[in-house]
């Protein structure tokens, strides 16, 4: 990886438009040679309006499509404009973007391809439901055990991703890739994944967006597409430069 | 055997479910791709009935005892392979306007930088179509 890498931000966003501005602008703070791309995916809000007044390419879905589509959104723009590093940042500002320097770090000095960043590893402070915990803790450990790694934490959503994942995200359209499910995926693609503490603040405003119904049903959505995953062959990704 | 009354109403029905397929095909309302497999139902359980020996045989294969029954079976496994190809097709489909709906952002955000701050931006609150019709909460 070169020394100056081109680093582009992604924050994938759905009526987020009460803290968008102060997240866009403590990124744009705190990494100030990263570019930013707001991905507005298809809310009502003012979301897109905060997002270009803080000075973000916004990118808008016409309609909601989720949360990684999203992301993916935002690794298709970055690889069509060529950038060496995306890094993922939640809109509605539990990430800390001064340790996105962290996140890029083992990609540039150590060669990762995927960097993800754990509530559970040191960095304290991030109380979680039981019910929730149980829940992480399972997708955790199934991961764990299919990339041969030890993951703490499937589900936060602050990473960072260098070239490789970047085209593998960009170009193999799939719905699998959220979560776990994700890291299993890009494991068996032979991409190189490290996991680093992450400071995760309790939610400003709003409240999560997992409902009853759905948690319930994404275990089994979960066990459904790994094993879809595990039935097909390996990606194969083109080296890259990494 | 199955009575004579049997097999005329399921050869009206039959005659009905083709003469409606065929109808909606001539008034561009169902295209041609997916009114194959509904005449390909009509034609199979038409043939079943028509040819009794067929049938016979089949209903002695399978185990059931009344030949009606198999008529049945496979009327509900013709509606189940029609309910499995159209949630197939509506996966294809759903992948696809996910994909155009990609690169209608990138596109949208292109034509935004090229025709400066003040044009045609997209995403504010309010302005383009199918606002009120979208999915809520599924991010």
């Amino acid at each position: 990886m070169k020394e100056n890498p081109r680093i582009l931000v992604v924050i994938p966003a759905f009526n987020e438009s009460a803290n968008l501005g102060k997240v866009v602008a403590e990124v744009k703070r705190d990494a100030p040679g990263a570019d930013v791309v707001v991905v507005d995916d298809g809310s009502t809000d003012a979301t897109a309006r905060v997002a270009r007044a803080a000075g973000a390419v916004v990118l808008t879905h016409p309609f909601n499509l989720g949360m990684f589509e999203a992301v993916r959104t935002g690794f298709v723009y970055a690889h069509r404009h060529g950038y060496d590093i995306t890094i993922q940042v939640d809109a509605d500002g539990q990430h800390v973007p001064a340790e996105i320097g962290a996140l890029v770090e083992p990609i540039v000095r150590e060669g990762y391809d995927v960097v993800v960043g754990s509530r559970y590893l040191g960095k304290g402070g991030y109380r979680t439901p039981f019910v929730r915990k149980v829940g992480i803790l399972f997708f955790a450990w199934v991961t764990s055990r299919m990339l041969g790694q030890r993951i703490t934490d499937t589900t936060c959503g602050f990473r960072s991703y260098g070239r490789r994942a970047i085209l593998l995200f960009a170009t193999y359209d799939s719905t699998e890739f959220r979560d776990s499910v994700g890291l299993v995926i890009i494991g068996r693609a032979g991409l190189r994944i490290k996991e680093i503490p992450a400071t995760v603040r309790e939610r400003i405003g709003g409240t999560s967006t997992i409902s009853a119904l759905k948690a319930l049903v994404y275990p089994f959505d979960f066990l459904l597409s790994l094993a879809a995953v595990l039935a097909r062959k390996r990606l194969a990704v083109p080296g890259g430069d990494a | 055997m199955i009575s004579v009354r049997v097999a005329r109403v399921a050869i009206v029905l039959s005659i009905i479910l083709l003469v409606i397929v065929l109808d909606m095909v001539r008034k561009r309302r169902l295209k041609e791709k997916y009114a194959l497999i509904w005449l390909f139902t009509v034609a199979s359980m038409t043939l079943l009935v028509v040819w009794q020996g067929l049938l016979l045989r089949l209903t002695a294969l399978l185990g059931a005892i009344d030949p009606s029954s198999t008529l049945f079976l496979f009327g509900i496994l013709f509606a189940l392979a029609i309910l499995l190809h159209l949630s197939v097709k509506v996966s294809e489909f759903s992948t696809r306007i996910r994909i155009l709906a990609k690169e209608m952002a990138m596109l949208n955000a292109r034509v935004a930088e090229l025709s400066g701050p003040s044009c045609c931006a997209p995403g504010n609150a309010g302005a383009g179509p199918g606002k009120n019709e979208r999915e809520e909460g599924r991010t």
